[in-house]
C-alpha cells in the first residue's frame, strides 16, 4: 500500500503547490451535475418488472491559467462518496504534463476502442464510460501535428476484481507492477490523423491457473501494440483502429474496428462500425449501426443497433434526448435485446430489456 | 462584301470581349467591385470575439449560449477555433477548423475527434447558421465563392443600399444569394439564401452597426429559417480585429487542454 499512499501524498502536494502558485485573481470555476434516473427492467413479460432509481451528484472545481491547471471532482452515488477525476496540469512550451486521477482516452472509433487500454471498463456497461486511474501523462509536441505521449500508471486498477468460487490474487502495489504506455500521434497530416501505441501492464480481467492449493485467479502480464487512423473522403468520415494483445501466459489475440459516418442533406446522420473482439477466451464480430437526427435545437433522436455476427444476437437502442432548459437535459430510451438466439455476448453486458428516463442538470 | 466581313469580325470581337469579362483581367463589374468592398470591410486577418447566441424555436422557446471564437487567415490557410463558455452542459466543448479539416472536443469524451466534411454543411452548434455561413461572415468573405451582379440601388431602413444577386461559382449549399448592402459602410443589411430548388430558406438581417477599431461591424445579427420558423440571434459582446494570434492556438493541443 506504500506506493498508493506515496502517490496520493505526492498528488496532494503538487495540487497544493499548483494552487498557491496561481496568480491572484485566477478564477476558480465551480460546477457539477445532478443526474436522476429511472430504470424499468422488464424481467418477465407476464409478471412485470423492476423499477430502480439511480441518482448521482458530481461536484467539480477547476482553475486554469496559461501555465497550469487544477481540476478535481467528487462523485456521490447512492450515498457513497468517491473521488472522480482529480489532477493537476503543467503547460510548458512543448510539453503538457497531467498528474493525478484521470481518464486517458485513446482511439478514433466510437464507443469501442481496442487501443483504449489505460482505464478499466465497467464490465456491466462495456460501451459506457471508463473509470479514471491514477497516472502521470506527458504529452510532448514535436510540432503542430506530431505528438509523443508517455504515461505511467503506478497503481493497477482491474476491471474485475473477483471471480465466483476462485480467489483472485491482486498484484502488489509496487513499481514492478506499474503500467507504462507510449503513443506517437499525428493530427491533420495531409488530411489524416493516425497514431501507433504501446502498452505494458496487466490484463483487466483475471485469468485462472492451477496451483497445488487449487485454482487461483491472477492478472496476466500484457503488452498491447495499437494503431488508429481517421480521415475524411468527401462527406464521408472514415476510421480504423486495432490492437494486438500479447499476454505472457496465453495465446496472443487481436481486436480491430472499422467505421464510417455520413450526413444526408436532410440532417440525418448515418453511423456504421464493424468490429472484431477477441479477449483470448472468447471472440466475436459485431456490426454496430446508428441513425441520428437533430430535431430543432432541443431534441435529438437516435436509434442504435448492435448485432453479433456469430450468434445472430442483437439489440436495439432507441433514445430521445431533449433540452428542457439551459443546462437541463432529459434522456428517454430503451435497451431491447432479442430472445432465442445466442445473445450479444458483449463483455458482461446484462441482456435484459429496459426502458429508462433520466434528467441531468448541469451547473 | 468586305464591309460585311469586317463588321462581323468587329461584332465577334466585341461579343468575345464582353463574354470574356473579368476572367481575362478586364475591370470588375460594378457588382463584383461592391462585393469586394464588402469582403474588405467584413474580412480580417485575425479576429477574437465573444458572442451570445440565442436560439429561438418556431414556438418561441429559447436557449442561450456564449461562445468565444478566434479566426485567422494566413499563409493561404483559414483557421477557426470555437469554445463554449456557457451554459454548463456544453461548457468546455471546443471545435477547431483548419481549411477542410475539423475536430471536435467534448469534455465528456476527453479526446479530440476528427469530424466528417458533411458536418461543415450542417448547423453551426445547433443554430440556423451553417459552418460555411459562419466562415463567410467571419474571415472568408463572399467573393471567393460567388460572382455578383448589381440589380438596383434602393432604400433599406432609410439608407441607400446596393441590391446584389450572388451566384455560386461552383454548385454548393445555395443556388443564389440576394444581398442588400449599406452603400456608405459596405456592410450587408439583409441576405436572402435560396436552396438548390430556388426556394428562399434563410434570411439574415444585421442590426446595431457600429465603428470598432476603424471598421464597421454589425453588433447584432439574426438568421431566420423561413421553412422551420426558427431564428438565431448573434450578439457581439467583445471583439478584437487584426491582433496577432499565435498559430499554435489553432491546434488540437488547445482543444485537448480543455481550453
Amino acid at each position: 500500500m506504500r506506493i498508493r499512499q506515496l502517490g496520493m501524498a505526492l498528488v496532494v502536494l503538487i495540487a497544493f503547490l499548483t494552487l498557491v502558485s496561481f496568480p491572484v485573481g485566477a478564477s476558480i470555476r465551480l460546477g457539477g451535475e445532478v443526474t436522476v434516473g429511472l430504470e424499468y427492467t422488464i424481467e418477465d413479460e407476464d409478471v412485470g418488472g423492476n423499477l430502480a432509481v439511480d441518482n448521482e451528484l458530481l461536484l467539480t472545481v477547476r482553475q486554469q491559467t496559461s501555465s497550469a491547471g487544477l481540476s478535481a471532482g467528487i462523485k456521490v452515488t447512492e450515498r457513497v462518496l468517491s473521488l472522480d477525476q482529480a489532477y493537476v496540469d503543467f503547460y510548458r512550451s512543448d510539453l503538457d504534463l497531467r498528474v493525478g486521477k484521470q481518464r486517458i482516452a485513446w482511439g478514433t472509433a466510437l464507443n469501442v476502442n481496442p487501443t483504449d487500454v489505460l482505464n478499466p471498463a465497467d464490465p456491466s456497461d462495456p460501451l459506457g464510460d471508463k473509470r479514471p486511474v491514477w497516472a502521470a501523462v506527458a504529452n510532448y509536441y514535436l510540432d503542430h501535428s506530431w505528438k509523443l505521449t508517455g504515461a505511467i500508471l503506478p497503481i493497477f486498477e482491474p476491471a474485475v476484481s473477483s471471480l465466483p468460487n476462485v480467489d483472485v490474487v491482486a498484484p502488489e502495489a509496487s513499481w514492478e507492477n506499474a503500467e507504462y504506455a507510449l503513443k506517437l500521434a499525428a493530427l491533420g497530416l495531409n488530411g489524416f490523423d493516425f497514431s501507433v501505441s504501446y502498452f505494458q501492464g496487466k490484463e483487466d480481467y483475471p485469468s485462472v491457473r492451477s496451483t497445488p492449493h487449487g485454482p487461483e485467479g491472477y492478472y496476466d502480464n500484457l503488452r498491447v501494440f495499437g494503431f488508429d487512423a481517421a480521415t475524411v473522403y468527401g462527406d464521408l468520415g472514415l476510421w480504423l483502429e486495432g490492437a494486438s494483445f500479447q499476454p505472457e501466459n496465453k495465446e496472443n489475440y487481436a481486436q480491430w474496428i472499422v467505421g464510417a459516418d455520413y450526413g444526408l442533406a436532410n440532417g440525418l446522420k448515418l453511423i456504421g462500425q464493424y468490429f472484431h473482439l477477441d479477449t483470448g477466451h472468447q471472440q466475436a464480430s459485431y456490426l454496430m449501426g446508428a441513425v441520428e437526427k437533430d430535431i430543432g435545437f432541443r431534441h435529438r433522436g437516435r436509434i442504435g443497433l448492435l448485432y453479433n455476427r456469430d450468434t445472430q444476437g442483437w439489440a436495439v437502442l432507441p433514445e430521445l434526448t431533449s433540452s428542457l432548459a439551459d443546462g437541463l437535459e432529459m434522456a428517454a430510451g430503451a435497451r431491447l435485446f432479442n430472445e432465442g438466439a445466442g445473445g450479444l455476448e458483449l463483455a458482461l453486458l446484462e441482456e435484459t430489456n429496459q426502458v429508462y428516463l433520466g434528467f441531468t442538470y448541469s451547473f | 462584301m468586305q464591309r460585311k466581313v469586317a463588321l462581323l469580325v468587329i461584332v465577334c470581337l466585341v461579343v468575345g470581349w464582353l463574354l470574356a469579362g473579368t476572367a481575362w483581367g478586364l475591370p470588375l463589374s460594378e457588382g463584383e467591385e461592391i462585393l469586394r468592398q464588402v469582403d474588405l470591410v467584413m474580412r480580417s486577418e485575425s479576429k477574437e470575439m465573444v458572442e451570445e447566441m440565442t436560439l429561438i424555436s418556431a414556438n418561441g422557446q429559447q436557449r442561450r449560449r456564449e461562445i468565444q471564437m478566434w479566426n485567422s487567415r494566413s499563409d493561404g490557410s483559414d483557421r477557426m477555433l470555437v469554445r463554449f463558455l456557457s451554459p454548463a452542459d456544453v461548457r468546455g466543448t471546443g471545435m477547431l477548423v483548419v481549411d477542410d479539416d475539423m475536430w471536435l472536443y467534448l469534455p465528456a469524451l476527453g479526446r479530440v475527434r476528427r469530424i466528417a466534411g458533411h458536418a461543415k454543411k450542417g448547423s453551426f452548434m445547433g443554430s440556423d447558421l451553417s459552418y460555411q455561413d459562419m466562415e463567410q461572415l467571419g474571415t472568408k468573405g463572399f467573393s471567393a465563392n460567388y460572382q455578383a451582379q448589381l440589380m438596383e440601388t434602393t432604400d433599406y431602413e432609410d439608407r441607400l443600399t446596393y441590391h446584389l444577386k450572388l451566384e455560386p461559382r461552383q454548385s454548393g449549399e445555395y443556388s443564389r444569394l440576394e444581398m442588400w448592402i449599406d452603400a456608405e459602410r459596405y456592410l450587408p443589411r439583409r441576405i436572402e439564401y435560396f436552396d438548390t430548388d430556388g426556394e428562399l430558406i434563410k434570411v439574415l438581417t444585421t442590426h446595431d452597426l457600429t465603428l470598432v477599431d476603424g471598421r464597421w461591424l454589425a453588433e447584432s445579427m439574426e438568421m431566420a429559417d423561413q421553412q422551420k420558423g426558427s431564428r438565431t440571434v448573434l450578439k457581439v459582446k467583445s471583439v478584437q480585429f487584426d491582433q496577432e494570434i499565435d498559430a499554435s492556438l489553432f491546434t488540437t493541443r488547445t482543444l485537448e487542454r480543455g481550453i
